[in-house]
């Protein structure tokens, strides 16, 4: 077998740490007890797992281990929490103000509240990915449920600003949902200090397993009221039934008390190799472009090479490269993300767009060989393109 | 103590039955809670439950986390936040605000110091203890936590099993436990940054009240039953053998005889209390008699304001004058005013008392209180061993003529009297900033436990050794949190006034403590390692002086008048003589 691709494609997924997967082995086959078995040593060995575990991801967002619901992932809190607030208030507050360049998880469980009679807001933003503030604040309403927007996005890195978002949130009595699944473990965040109300992450985006997230629900959220959308069980307060998934909670909370001592020498390693690997394809490949503003995360770098196309290229480099684009596959035909589309790129450049994700076992030589290999595909294939015109 | 005495018996019930058990201890509570620091619980293997650490509301979780415990043979330490509503572990809200910390232990019976034993001691005597129990918030299942330590007028007495820290180590603190008669929460320093912090809850332990009744009438029956319910030591006098018998007084102490001679082969303290309930008025008033200017907390008098009156005054005629201290032991007639009919509600009246009085509290209804039922200090405090001694002793003594150092001063010299004042702190460290090449000062000072720094810059002033004093802490003692300055000539300073310093330093959490003598500020002074950055910067003879103006609004002072003697001068030494 080849030597395995080089893996730049960190915000798609990020692989367990080894010190993650360690942790988790004995709670397969040695404390498998469920957690809810009550009278059992093999019970309270799962709960008492599971209470650590709570409590490192609280700890690492600045909440309490009360406010945490575990879920199957950042997805479906999403779900619990735009579903559970709508479905609750669904007689007073019909209204929710969100974002063009939102994940698909927001986007899609809007346009289904939608359906069901909601009104759904969706902020522009410039070209650089940024809402305005005056537009958002301009449109809240009486019976705005709550503000949906996204801490750091997850094809371009774009962060937005969470705290002048609350403040508003606050002077109109809004609650403020944050899906923060690209930044936790990453950025350091508080919930507190940030204003958030209702927060949703995933344990596959900071080194944990697949298969578990959590939802942030502090006690303004709790008192607006949230139906749970899965029951049978009362499990998480009667939030969230199911019986947890020990092994992989486990993981996600050594996950979470990993990434702490380590955020900050991390993000800058990782700025250092994006800034260089960014100056160079800027410098190197004419007509290249990053995409969105000063404001993003520290190792994540869309780029558009204009005149390439990006899912062959893609296929060409994957002997040696995994990375990711500004498209997704829908039939035979490309469709351009709708974040860059929201930002302003056309068609033909959001599918010349790629995104490179760096992160914690990225090395040096890895980002070196990733830029030479890019600048050769796509000088060539440029070269080929306008020889064509 | 009661629930001591039970967990004990159980105890040994279990070993007996071999089987296995652990010790549930309430170590810190912050907010408030029905139970205090000290609550206990003992579980054993099969889930029998002696003791209680909760109004009732946490003990099906502690039980199951105990049995938990059981299994794995490791200590626990479990945390409650009872101020939370959502918290679906109490299912009913008590109004309890607080957040509990209890350390699950198991009792490790090999162990000929375990906890039981420790707690057996504590009882074993009637003089107060002062219990150790070791937790880490932050290592919550590290294995070094557990009730560890024991000291009391016997001795010290430590558990077999490692201890997070060395008894040396905690010695100032249990000491200062024990002179205040108040527990204390101590986080001790991390020596290791790798290893979780731990904490340590200094737990002063009382002796049982003791309750003497002159008098075995019936009507002391209740009297003896109320105070064997709270668990105190119940004892009764009489001149009468058939009144005073074990028949009538099953479980007791009885001794028959005359007042005097009965109280000569009495223990009394501050933790006894006597009821004169004897219907014989010489009896009653030979009895008071003998306990005029004794350690007694409580002399209760039977009987209407008359009886005293007539008492004092027979007593004063005969010479006899209460003094002060007496007259506020009296409380005559005995009891509080509740409309006591009869032996039973007298007792009531009688007993609630007395623990009144024991506890320092005025027996009124808690309705008209305003604010905590209880003061209770919940606050860590940082350990001896977070601070550390620098002994300023470069100096030239220019103005003396011959080194003030090694002047002859008690016996020794003046700066080994001044070290022996310093280590008597128990600190981490005491170092002694000498001049470079001072070898005479530094054999001098060979056989003590002292640390040497030399100052190479010593001509430059006092700020130089100071300088030197907080970088030889911060290499060899990182962890260290404060500093005391002191010099070595301040013949009167001495370990009662630098231990003043610390404890101001640890009620107050100034930055900086100094002494205060002739209307200024000046060492012995505290600084806290934030001020360190600026000591580093001072130049040539200054000393901290101007620092501490500089922070005035922060600074904290203990008086001493007579750390404004030093020895700089002949005119000086000459005085010292």
């Amino acid at each position: 077998m080849k030597k395995q691709a080089i893996y730049l494609d960190y915000n798609a997924t990020t692989p367990c740490d080894p010190g993650v997967v360690e942790a988790m082995i004995p709670y397969f086959s040695r404390h498998y007890g469920n957690p809810s078995s009550a009278d059992h040593w093999y019970g309270w060995m799962a709960k008492d797992a599971i209470d650590e575990a709570r409590t490192e991801i609280s700890d690492l967002i600045g909440a309490k281990p009360e406010e945490i619901i575990f879920t199957s992932g950042a997805t479906e809190s999403v779900n619990l929490a735009l579903k559970g607030l709508a479905d609750f208030n669904q007689h007073q507050k019909k209204h929710i103000i969100t974002c063009a360049t939102e994940h698909k998880a927001v986007l899609d469980t809007c346009a289904f509240l939608e359906e069901s009679g909601y009104t759904i807001t969706r902020l522009s933003t410039d070209t650089d990915g940024n809402i305005s503030l005056s537009e958002m604040e301009a449109n809240i309403r009486e019976d705005t449920l709550c503000i949906a927007l996204m801490y750091a996005n997850n094809e371009t890195g774009v962060l937005h600003p969470l705290h002048s978002i609350a403040a508003i949130c606050r002077k109109y009595d809004v609650l403020f949902f944050c899906d923060a699944t690209q930044a936790v473990g990453k950025l350091p965040l508080d919930v507190k200090n940030a204003g958030i109300d209702l927060m949703a992450f995933s344990s596959h985006k900071m080194y944990g397993p697949k298969g578990t997230g959590a939802l942030y629900i502090n006690s303004e959220a709790r008192s607006a009221g949230i139906l749970p959308q899965i029951h049978g069980g009362k499990h998480e307060k009667g939030m969230r039934s199911g019986t947890l998934n020990v092994p992989a909670i486990v993981g996600f909370g050594e996950a979470a008390r990993i990434c702490k001592p380590l955020m900050a020498v991390e993000r800058e390693r990782l700025k250092n190799l994006r800034d260089t690997m960014e100056r160079d394809f800027l410098s190197n490949i004419p007509g290249s472009r990053v995409n969105g503003g000063e404001n993003r995360m520290e190792h994540v770098s869309n780029l558009t090479f204009p005149g390439i196309h990006a899912e062959k290229l893609l296929l060409s480099v994957s002997g040696d490269l995994a990375l990711s684009r500004g498209s997704a596959c829908a039939g035979l035909l490309q469709k351009p993300s709708h974040v860059l589309k929201a930002m302003g790129l056309s068609d033909a450049d959001a599918l010349s767009t790629l995104r490179i994700s760096l992160g914690r076992f990225t090395q040096e030589a890895d980002v070196f060989k990733a830029i030479e290999l890019l600048k050769r595909a796509i000088l060539s294939k440029q070269h080929v393109v306008s020889g064509m015109i | 103590m009661k629930e001591i005495r039970q967990i004990l018996e159980a105890g040994q019930r279990y070993l007996k039955q071999g089987k296995s058990m652990v010790l549930a201890t309430v170590v810190h509570i912050e907010g408030s809670s029905y139970r205090e620091p000290g609550a206990r619980m003992l579980i054993s293997e099969d889930g029998e439950i002696t003791g209680a650490v909760s109004g009732g509301c946490l003990e099906g979780d502690i039980l199951r986390k105990a049995l938990m415990v059981m299994q794995n043979q490791k200590p626990l330490l479990l945390t409650y936040d009872t101020s939370d509503e959502e918290n679906d572990i109490i299912t009913v809200n008590l109004g309890c605000n607080g957040i509990i910390r209890v350390l699950l232990e198991p009792i490790q019976t090999e162990d000929p110091l375990h906890a039981l034993q420790l707690l057996e001691k504590c009882l074993q005597q009637r003089q107060a203890s002062v219990l150790v129990t070791f937790f880490s918030t932050e290592g919550r299942k590290s294995v070094l936590q557990g009730t560890k330590l024991l000291f009391n007028p016997r001795g010290t007495f430590s558990a077999q099993s490692s201890l997070p820290i060395d008894f040396e180590m905690l010695e100032a603190d249990i000491q200062q436990v024990w002179k205040q008669g108040k527990s204390a929460f101590i986080y001790l320093p991390a020596i290791d940054t790798n290893e979780a912090a731990f904490q340590a809850f200094l737990e002063y332990l009382p002796p049982v009240p003791r309750i003497v009744i002159a008098g075995a009438g019936n009507d002391a029956q209740p009297l003896v039953a109320f105070g064997k319910i709270l668990g105190w030591e119940m004892m009764l006098i009489d001149g009468r053998s058939a009144y005073a018998s074990e028949n009538r007084f099953p479980d007791c102490r009885l001794v028959v005889g005359k007042p005097k001679e009965v109280i000569r082969h009495i223990d009394i303290d501050e933790q006894t209390a006597f009821v004169l309930m004897s219907h014989n008025y010489d009896y009653d008033k030979a009895t008071l008699l003998a306990l005029l200017g004794s350690a007694v907390k409580y002399i209760g008098l039977l009987g209407p304001v008359k009886k005293r009156e007539r008492m004092l005054q027979e007593l004063e005629s005969e010479g006899v004058f209460l003094g002060e201290g007496d007259l506020n032991k009296l409380f005559a007639p005995t009891g509080l005013n509740i409309g006591a009919e009869g032996p039973e509600e007298i007792a009531l009246s009688v007993i609630s008392e007395i623990r009144a009085v024991f506890s320092g509290k005025s027996g009124a209804s808690l309705r008209n209180l305003t604010g905590h039922i209880h003061k209770r200090e919940s606050r860590f405090k940082p350990s001896a061993q977070s601070y550390g001694i620098v002994m300023l002793a470069a100096g030239e003594s220019k103005r003396l003529g011959v080194p003030k150092q090694t002047l002859p001063y008690k016996n020794t010299t003046l700066i080994r009297h001044a070290i022996h004042e310093a280590l008597g702190l128990h600190t981490a460290a005491t170092v002694v900033v000498i001049a470079a090449e001072d070898e005479a000062l530094k054999n001098h000072l060979i056989d003590l436990n002292v640390e040497i720094a030399e100052n190479a810059a010593y001509k430059e002033g006092m700020a130089s050794s100071i300088r030197v004093g907080i970088q030889y802490f911060s290499k060899h003692y990182p962890h260290v949190g404060h500093i005391l300055f002191m010099l070595c000539d301040q013949p009167y300073v001495d370990t009662a006034h630098l231990s003043r310093l610390l404890e101001t330093q640890r009620n107050s959490g100034a930055h900086i403590v100094a002494s205060l003598y002739e209307g200024r500020r000046g060492v012995p002074a505290l600084f806290h390692s934030s001020i360190f950055d600026e000591l580093l910067e001072l130049k040539g003879d200054t000393g901290a002086k101007h620092l501490i103006e500089k922070h005035s609004h922060e600074v904290q002072t203990v008086p001493f008048p007579l750390a404004a003697i030093d020895v700089d001068t002949q005119q000086e030494r000459e005085r010292l003589r």
